[in-house]
């Protein structure tokens, strides 16, 4: 390993010892490599016993037993580098590679190795403080962790029966707390865990203190917020709240953490893991218990709320009764007054249906229309009374003697006309009678018969025989003669043999009214005092009948 | 908040922060005024239980400052601890 100081020039250096070990090698003789070794150890040891060397830190390594090997360097050269255990243990940062760096120790030589090293005793971050690098490696590495996360904060219970206290039981930490906890809220139980808040093994005690509090937290009947504060100090002071110790410890406890460390200007990383964090010991206090004033206040607000809420609702109550009431009542009376009408219209029909009414209603008819008859009675006996009069005055115009002498004279004159009409009709009908009378007789067939001539009927038939040709042989026929009958069997129905008329055989008539050959009764009336008869006719038909019989 | 089993329980057995919680409840509910007559009358009933038990509990202020030891066997054990007026050590 070539010595960066050469030419070494012997003429300058004067060591006090071994000015014949220089000198021996200016001789032939060999030497072994443990005196060239040993010599070479001799010559630094009279290099200053102690260094300050300014380099980069790279291959960085940590044994397992704690102790710190590293390469100090720079642009040109590097030299090895040693930390032992005892004094690594001290670092507050973690040496890491690229990390620019003061190391402070003395030159040896390690002979095993023919190596000459750094032993490091002091290693200081170069450029800003040692315990600022520390805190941002450490904020670094627990952020990552995730230790800082808001959603893993637990709540702060709004009102605790007992509060743990970790801190120094002799700092002013603890007399803040105390006394703004007793301001506050004075019936909290505080249970408090002692621990060294500043110096070697702080970390230890503060963590150590809250183990103690959350493993005891059941025995002691339960422990709602545990508070872990210091007062105000440097940032060396407060360094035992900058460890991951005590942020691991924070970070297992069961019980919610209120932090209250250092000033209102100081963050440590017990701060950042609480759950929550107060600037101060005593803004600690304030925040993991209500004050006391402002809940006696509330609990009389809340006594008069309730109270004017009971009472409003009781007003409330009543009113919707009142106004429900009413409603009924009114509903009520509506139903009353529909009913009310219903009965007097049911009340009223029925009353027109009542015998007596029904009576009185035709008796009512009756005498309107007794009335009217009077009325029609008053009219026509007027009317009455008016012709009578009036025939009364008629009468008394014509009164009835001189009627009678009118009707005798009327009456006189009447039956002369008719007495005269009489007696001209009765001649009139006289000479008519006779004429006619005559006339009969002369149409009286038995004055024919009893001129020899006969009149023959067809016996069966009763047909008179007019043509001989409406007769056949085997006919019996009948011939009325001037006195009595003589009857007939036809021989053979020749004309020659019985042909008593032919047309235009007939004897002239003298005058006649008769048609044909019709029998005609010879019983005339000759008497002229009978009047006319219609039915002469028919008569003498009926008449020639009963003679045949 | 189980509010009936809290109901059921009587007034003395409750912590203040349950008597609070459950008197803040009770305000609440009467303010929004739609509970029946005489579920609110019963909860005002409640409601000034609650808040004597508040009151009562605050009147028992009484200091209770103890100092956290651990026996040799592991027990814990409390002593009273006075109300440090000692020099402060920073």
């Amino acid at each position: 390993m070539a010595l960066k100081r050469k030419p070494f020039d012997p003429s300058r250096v004067k060591p006090p010892v071994g000015e014949e070990l220089f000198a021996a090698a200016d001789t032939d003789a060999p030497i072994s490599v443990s005196a060239l070794t040993a010599m070479v150890q001799r010559a630094l040891s009279k290099l200053p016993p102690k260094f300050a060397v300014a380099g980069e830190i790279s291959n960085c390594t940590r044994s397992p037993n704690g102790h710190i090997y590293f390469t100090l360097k720079d642009e040109a050269a590097c030299v090895d580098c040693v930390m032992w255990r005892s004094d690594a243990a001290r670092l507050k940062f973690d040496p890491a590679d690229g990390l620019a760096v003061v190391a402070v120790g003395r030159i040896d030589l390690y002979a095993p190795r023919g190596r000459y090293q750094l032993y490091v005793s002091r290693l200081l971050p170069a450029g800003r403080g040692e315990l600022e690098l520390a805190f941002r490696q450490l904020y670094e590495k627990l952020s990552k962790l995730g230790w800082f996360e808001p959603d893993r904060k637990r709540p702060i219970p709004r009102v605790p029966r007992t509060i743990g206290l970790v801190t120094s039981r002799t700092g002013a930490a603890i007399r803040d707390i105390l006394r703004t906890l007793s301001i506050r809220w004075p019936i909290a139980r505080v249970i408090v865990a002692d621990a060294r808040v500043q110096g070697e093994g702080s970390a230890e005690s503060v963590a150590a203190a809250i183990g103690r509090v959350n493993r005891h937290a059941d025995a002691l009947g339960g422990v709602d917020v545990l508070i872990v504060a210091r007062g105000g100090g440097s940032l060396e002071d407060l360094w035992s709240f900058n460890t991951e110790i005590v942020a691991r410890a924070i970070l297992d406890s069961r019980i919610p953490v209120v932090a209250g460390i250092g000033h209102e200007v100081d963050t440590t990383i017990a701060d950042l893991v609480a759950d929550l964090r107060a600037a101060t010991p005593t803004a600690a206090a304030q925040a993991v218990v209500p004050d006391q004033r402002e809940i006696l206040s509330q609990l009389d607000s809340a006594t008069s709320l309730l109270f004017d809420a009971v009472r409003r609702k009781l007003v409330q109550s009543s009113q919707q009764l009142d106004e429900l009431s009413a409603r009924l009542a009114s509903s009520q009376r509506d139903q009353f007054t529909r009913f009310a009408r219903v009965l007097a219209d049911l009340g009223g029909r029925l009353a027109t249906q009542h015998p007596r009414a029904r009576l009185a209603h035709q008796l009512r008819r009756i005498e309107s229309l007794a009335g009217r008859m009077r009325w029609a009675l008053g009219q026509i006996s007027g009317r009455l009374d008016r012709g009578l009069s009036e025939l009364a005055w008629r009468l008394r115009q014509n009164p009835p003697s001189a009627l009678a002498k009118q009707a005798g004279q009327r009456l006189a004159v009447a039956a002369d006309r008719l007495r005269q009409t009489s007696d001209r009709l009765t001649a009139a009908r006289s000479q008519r009678l006779d004429v006619l009378g005559r006339q009969l007789a002369a149409f009286d067939p038995r004055a024919v018969l009893r001129r020899g001539y006969s009149m023959t009927t067809i016996k069966a038939t009763g047909e008179l025989l007019t043509a001989a040709d409406h007769v056949h042989a085997g006919d019996r026929l009948v011939s009325e003669l001037a006195t009595g009958q003589v009857e007939s069997d036809v021989v053979a129905g020749d004309c020659h043999l019985f042909r008593p008329f032919e047309k235009g055989d007939c004897p002239p008539r003298r005058d006649a009214p008769t048609k044909g050959t019709v029998p005609i009764s010879a019983k005339g009336r000759r008497n002229g005092d009978s009047p006319p008869q219609p039915t002469l006719f028919g008569d003498g038909a009926s008449n020639g009948q009963e003679d045949k019989g | 908040m189980a509010k009936k089993t809290k109901d059921e329980l009587p007034a003395d057995q409750l912590t203040f922060e349950q008597s609070l919680v459950e008197l803040e409840q009770i305000v609440a509910a009467m303010e929004q005024g739609e509970v029946p007559l005489a579920e609110s009358i019963a909860q005002y009933e409640r409601g000034v239980q609650m808040i004597q038990r508040c009151r009562g509990l605050l009147e028992q202020a009484e200091k209770k400052i103890e100092l956290l030891a651990e026996k040799d066997n592991g027990k814990p054990a409390t002593e009273p601890l006075d109300e440090p007026g000692e020099d402060e050590q920073e």
